[in-house]
This record gives C-alpha cells, structure tokens and sequence, in this order.
C-alpha cells in the first residue's frame, strides 16, 4: 500500500503499530489471563441463558458471561445509568489499560482514538423498553432512554469510564464484523500519527431480538457451536466484549512495554450481492486486500482464526475462500466459536486477542466440540485440544451479514527492547 | 498530500428527493411542511413531523429485494441510487471499489422493537417476521446501498449520535487517504419513527419537531477525480466534553480543526452549527458568536428548518453549505455538539459558485 497520501504526524512517514493491551470478558473466562488458560485448555463456555426470559425457545443454551460485576469492574460509569454491552466495553477497556501497565494519566496526556465495534449496540435496551411500553404503554419512554439506547454509547462509556477528552470516538455498527473494522480504523490512526494510542475492538451483550431472528432462520445449535464439523447444525448466540491498546512500536519500546503482536495490515470490502449470505470470491479478495495491506504472502501465514460460525453456509463458504488464496497449502485454521460462542461485534476482536495469545504464548486454540471435518471443509482445524506452536503470522477473519468482511493480520513482534527502531 | 474533494452529493429530505428541492428549500431559507408520520406502533394519530412527503419504501425503491425493508435503509438505499445517478460506477471488480461510511444513531429503533415485540406477542417467541430479519443488523442501509449497486469497497456503519455526519465523512476520507477505496460515499441517515418521536421528546421536551432524510456525498481523490470537484475537504476534529460542559471542547475542536486545515478563522465565510436541543446546542451557538462575527454565522442555512435530525444533522449541514451560492474558494465549516458529549468540526474549501438559483 503506497504512503501517499499519510496525514503528516509528529513523526514522518507511518509508524509500525504494536498491541501492548488486552481487555477481555467472554463465556469462558475474564481477563486475559483466565481467557488464555481456557483457550489453551480446549474450554467451552456454553450454558443456559439467564440474562432474558428464554421461556418457550427451541433451545435456551448460549455463552453468557459471568462473574462481571459492572460496579466492581467500572470506577466512572454508572451501572444503573448504561446497558449491559456499554458497561462490557468500558470495562474491557479498562482491562486492556492495566494489562497494558498504562493509566488514565498517560492517555490524557495523548490525543487518541476509541472505536468500539458491535452487532447490537444497546438493542438489549430496547427490548426492555418494548416489554415496558406494552406493559404500562407511552410511560416507558423516559427522558435517560434516548442516551442509553444510543448505539454510540458503546465508544462513550469507554471514554467516560476513562475520563478522556481529547479523545476521537465512534461506535462502529458493521455487524459481526465489527471488531475488525474497528482495530482497522485503530491502526491506521496510529499508523498515520493521528493517535498516539487506540482502545479499539468490539462489545457485544446477549438479547432477546438478536436470539429470535437467529433462532427464526434455524441456525442456532441444539447443544454445540461446530466449526467445520460434518454434522455442524449452527450457531450459539454469545456476548462479551475484546479491548485492544494498540500504540507505536517506538512508543511501546521506550516505555518498556510488553508487546503481544504487531498489527501488520487488515482489509476490507463489501460483497455487494445478498444480505445474510457470504460471497466466496468476494471473501477471497477480502484476504487478498488484507495481505497485501500487511505486506506477507500466504505461505508466511501459520494460523487463521477463521470466522467459523459453525452454519452449513458460513463454513463451507469462508473456507472455499481461504482455498482460494492458500491452494492446498492452508495454514491451520480454528474455529474459536467452539468456546465462546458468536459474541457478534466483539467475535472478531476476541478472535484478534486470541491470535495474539497465540503468538505470544506459542499455541493453536482448538476447534472446540469436533467430531469429524466436514469434507467440504478440508483443512487441519486443530480439533478439541490445543498444540504448542511457533506462531509469527495470525490472519483473522471477521464476517458480517450485509457481506461487510474484514480481515486482520497479526505477527511477532520481532524487534527486541532497545535495538534501533527502523 | 492528496485531499478528498466531493464530486457529488443527494439527498432525501422533508422536501422531496434528490438534491434540487433541499437545496432550494435551504437557499431561501423555507421550512418544508409538516406532515402525518407512517403508521406504526405506538404511533399517535394526530401527530406531525417534518417527513419525507409520502415516502413508501417498495414505492420508493421497487418490489425487487425490498420486502420488509426498515424506512431509513429505504431513505439511505434511495439516496445512494441519487448520488450515483447517471454515473454508475465502473471496474469494481478490479480496483479498490467504491466505499460507503453511512452515520446513524441506533439504526431502525422501530425496526428493532416491532421485533422484539412479535416475539414477546406471538405464539412462540420465534414467531418474529422473517423478511425483517436482514433489518435486524445495524449494518443494513450502508450494505443494501452496496447491493442495489454492486459497491464492493468498504463499507462501514458508525454511530456516533448527532456527530454522525462528521465522523462518517472523516472515517471516509481517511479510508481514501490510506488507499483503501477509490471512492467513498459518505453521510448520515435517520427515520423518523413513533419511537424515535417519543424517545426524543422525552429527553427534550414536547415542543420538539422531528425531521427525517438522509445525505450523502460523493469523494474522490483531488489528483484523480473524475468528477467536477464541488469542495475540499480540509480538516474534521472532533473529541468529547466533560458532561455539559461543551464550551471550551468545542472551541478547541474548532480551533484544531481550522488548524489542520491551514486557515485562519478570520478567513471564515460560512459557519454551521449543529443546533443541537438543549444545553449542547445553546453552548454551540454562543461558540460561535464568540469565535464569528453575525455575517458569517447568518450565511448559509439553518439546519434548524429541517427539525430534530438527530444523526442526519452533520450531513444537512453539509447540503447548506453546498447549496450556498457564492465566490469559488471561499473557506466554509460546520461544528457539532451531542448532548452526551462528542463535539467536533470539519472544514471545507468550497469550489464553485454553488447551486444555481
């Protein structure tokens, strides 16, 4: 990609950008110190869902989080004045703030870019709202619903639970691949030097319009989220949320920071042709874009962690895709929905902090739930036990009905603490 | 550095469709007619709004793939199809596409609550519509845009309540910038729903008027655009205030703002303000009698004409520069408050002499 065009920073020319945060609540572990212990353990997070009324549903099993309380987790935001994914993303936040052994202090000291990806925003609000208005009718709607209803409210409990200001904020909607698009625009405003640091990725809580529409098209799992498996029957609703702290390498390395990953490139595109179903080639040139964005060839890449929603079409599609590009040569490819579910605009910032894991730990998260791989599906997914690995090149895939794809690549960061910057 | 310029730009508006009625409205400073909202849960029937006369979405659009589909895709859908009118873009396929940024606060909140409410009212609680279903991902008006016209570029949805418009024309321009698209559209979009009425006047107050549309633009990069560039963009800042204290944040953001464009305020020819219901919008008006002088505050339209936009505002404001008539090269902005905080601002060098009357 040519740098033309780069906004001037306060430093010439982009800079390379380094993870040096993680922030995490999911089905199977707060944290990233419990998440990687799980994914590592092959764990799954599914149970009954308890955050709604799942009274009368085919099934009830989801991936919920649990053991997050909103007023331990959160020092500004108020938990009774914000929804459940607002209070995910500021806590998460927060998480990747301290795992990034930075404070407060430090990002107000710095101009930088908070960008919160989600499929439902506040929607678990509205249902709330809905149930309120057909009980007691117009009384519903009360003056604080307008706010806590707002999908932007994501971005800003981050930056209020943080007390920022000089602080650009936005709330990206693009489905289930939000979270990518989201570490994207992280990336490029600290590429560019428009941002000193991003908290970047995607919050997502569970609800009951989103459970509904999934459960009308029959593409929710009876018991097991199956990525890739022969008998795969669909997916399981889940929550959570994934915070990135992404910063320059020079700035990571003058602090002394530890570094999980360097964001190397993403692409995005639009497959501009069905609202719920992928598009294969477009998926192919997607991976292309973000390759090239990245500057590495396929055969440099050693893990994809693949959007795997574990549906018939999603599955066989996206890998058709990774086909396409790789040819027989397909580096390991997991499906970490297995675990934790579909948390839809954070799976793919959960699926990025899970890429990282795996370049900084030295390990391929498994498949979860497989029994056998589809044929169609032909390629190593790493069933049900993870494997130690070398792992310097991560691509992960996110994809979102509109045909919204995004696709980001990780790697080692190679440079060592004090060697020049280049 | 390459700046983005707009090349085109449309609208659906309480005036009509397409960019002539609101830029005529906003040049002689009309307000458009009130009229009576769709039916739709809770819905009061006596209740007005500043509405796009009659807009019906399979009207609006065709039977063809819009069974079900939310009015403000239906508003967002029509306006890509104005902008591209005439000049449907070519080689898709084979270069970086054409992108959308589309701004919007919550997506179809009556979309999403007729929803919620089938499957709390129905038989069983699956019992939900499934034509609507494609609705229910907040990504649907920007991913039904690039469908009806095969836009294979990046194609993004923010949310960033009244700062909407701004932010997808940032997010745009940077995606231009960092050459991800060959050419993005960009804009704000919002329904005017029962829901959306009463979720506003309860935060508001009773007196207010809701309006409804959507704008987009058409940019390009200023080296290589194929179009006739209409204006630059210089400059979008945008950050958040403290809770109500939007002063002093906005003044900076205006003032980063001008001085990443490279322009001195004096130099000044038309300022917008966002004109935000509350204390937002009363701190918003005083920055800008603060920081310009009463001509260049006066000179283009109030956005105040087309009621409470909410997240179309940004991109309104944009149109009544647009559709300002005056010298090639004068120096335009436009701030914007939220009530829950974000404040920002984008600076624009306009190229013509504006709409023709």
């Amino acid at each position: 990609m040519s740098a033309a065009g780069i906004p001037a920073g306060p430093v010439a020319g982009p800079r390379r950008v380094v993870l040096t945060g993680c922030g995490v609540l999911s089905s199977i572990g707060n944290g990233v110190a419990e998440f990687t212990t799980a994914l590592r353990a092959g764990r799954v997070g599914t149970g009954d869902i308890t955050v709604f009324d799942t009274t009368g549903f085919p099934s009830r099993r989801g991936h919920q989080v649990h053991g997050f309380d909103a007023a331990t987790a959160l020092h500004r935001v108020r938990p009774e004045h914000s929804g459940r994914a607002t209070q995910f993303a500021a806590a998460a936040a927060r998480m990747a703030l301290d795992d990034a052994g930075l404070d407060e202090a430090w990002l107000r000291e710095r101009r930088g870019t908070v960008v919160v990806g989600t499929t439902d925003g506040e929607v678990g609000e509205l249902d709330l709202l809905t149930r309120s208005a057909l009980a007691i009718g117009l009384g519903a709607f009360t003056g604080a619903a307008l706010s806590r209803t707002a999908t932007g409210s994501l971005a800003l409990g981050v930056v209020r639970e943080l007390g920022l200001s000089d602080v650009e904020s936005s709330t990206i909607a693009t489905a289930c691949a939000a979270g990518n698009y989201a570490i994207g625009a992280g990336f490029d405003a600290v590429r560019s030097g428009r941002s000193a640091w991003a908290l970047v990725g995607g919050a997502d809580a569970l609800n009951r319009k989103t459970f509904a529409g999934f459960a009308r098209l029959g593409l929710v799992a009876p018991d097991e989220c199956r990525p890739f498996d022969a008998d795969r029957v669909g997916l399981l609703t889940g929550e959570g949320a994934g915070l990135l702290l992404l910063e320059s390498e020079e700035s990571a390395l003058a602090r002394g920071a530890h570094i999980y990953a360097e964001v190397l490139g993403y692409g995005l595109n639009c497959d501009a042709s069905h609202p719920t179903t992928p598009e294969e080639n477009s998926v192919a040139r997607c991976i292309r874009l973000a390759l090239e964005s990245a500057s590495v060839k396929p055969d440099e890449v050693d893990l994809i962690s693949a959007h795997g929603t574990g549906t018939r079409t999603n599955d066989t599609t996206e890998i058709a895709a990774i086909r396409q590009v790789y040819g027989d040569e397909v580096p390991r490819t997991v499906g970490v929905k297995g675990m934790i579910g579909h948390t839809m605009g954070a799976a793919s910032a959960l699926g990025a902090i899970a890429s990282a894991l795996a370049i900084r730990h030295g390990f391929i998260p498994p498949t979860a739930n497989h029994r056998s791989t589809d044929p169609d599906c032909p390629v190593d997914v790493v069933p049900n036990a993870s494997v130690p690995a070398d792992v310097r090149i991560v691509q992960n895939n996110g994809l979102a009905f509109g045909g919204n794809n995004a696709v980001v690549l990780l790697g080692r960061h190679e440079s060592h603490r004090g060697e020049s910057v280049r | 550095m390459s700046t983005a310029v707009i090349t085109a730009w449309s609208a659906v508006s309480p005036y009509g469709t397409g960019r002539a009625p609101l830029a005529a409205g906003l040049r002689t400073r009309t307000a458009p007619p009130e009229s009576a909202g769709p039916e739709e849960w809770t819905a009061q029937p006596a209740a007005t709004a500043r509405v796009v006369p009659g807009f019906e979405v399979r009207e609006a659009l065709g039977k063809a793939g819009t069974r079900g589909m939310d009015r403000l895709t239906g508003l967002a859908a029509v306006t890509v199809r104005e902008v591209l009118s005439g000049e449907p873009p070519a080689g898709e396929d084979g270069d970086l596409g054409t992108g959308i940024v589309l701004g919007t606060a919550s997506g179809s909140i009556q979309g999403f609550m007729e929803f919620t409410k089938a499957s709390l009212e129905g038989e069983r609680p699956i019992d939900v519509m499934p034509s609507r279903i494609p609705n229910m991902a907040m990504n649907r008006a920007a991913s039904a845009g690039a469908i009806r016209h095969a836009l294979k570029g990046p194609n993004t949805t923010v949310a960033a309540g009244r700062l909407s418009g701004l932010v997808a024309l940032d997010q745009a321009c940077r995606l231009l910038a960092d050459g991800r698209a060959e050419r993005m559209l960009a804009g704000s979009a919002e329904e005017f729903s029962a829901t959306r009425a009463h979720l506003t006047r309860a935060a508001h107050g009773d007196g207010v008027v809701l309006g409804e549309g959507c704008v987009m633009v058409l940019l390009e990069h200023g080296d290589t655009a194929t179009g006739e560039p209409l204006a630059e963009v210089l400059a979008v800042h945008h950050r958040v205030a403290p809770p109500g204290e939007f002063t002093a944040a906005l003044t900076a953001a205006v003032r980063a703002a001008l001085a990443e464009a490279g322009v001195p305020s004096g130099t000044v020819w038309a300022a917008v303000p966002g004109e935000a219901p509350g204390p937002a919008g009363e701190q918003e008006r005083r920055v800008h009698e603060e920081l310009f002088p009463a001509d260049v505050r006066a000179r283009a339209a109030s956005v105040a004409l087309l009621g409470e936009t909410a997240a179309a505002t940004g991109a309104y404001q944009l149109a009544a520069l647009l559709s300002e008539p005056g010298e090639p090269g004068r120096i335009a902005l436009v701030t914007a408050t939220d009530p829950d905080g974000p404040v920002g601002c984008a600076v624009l060098r306009l190229l013509t002499e504006g709409e023709s009357a």
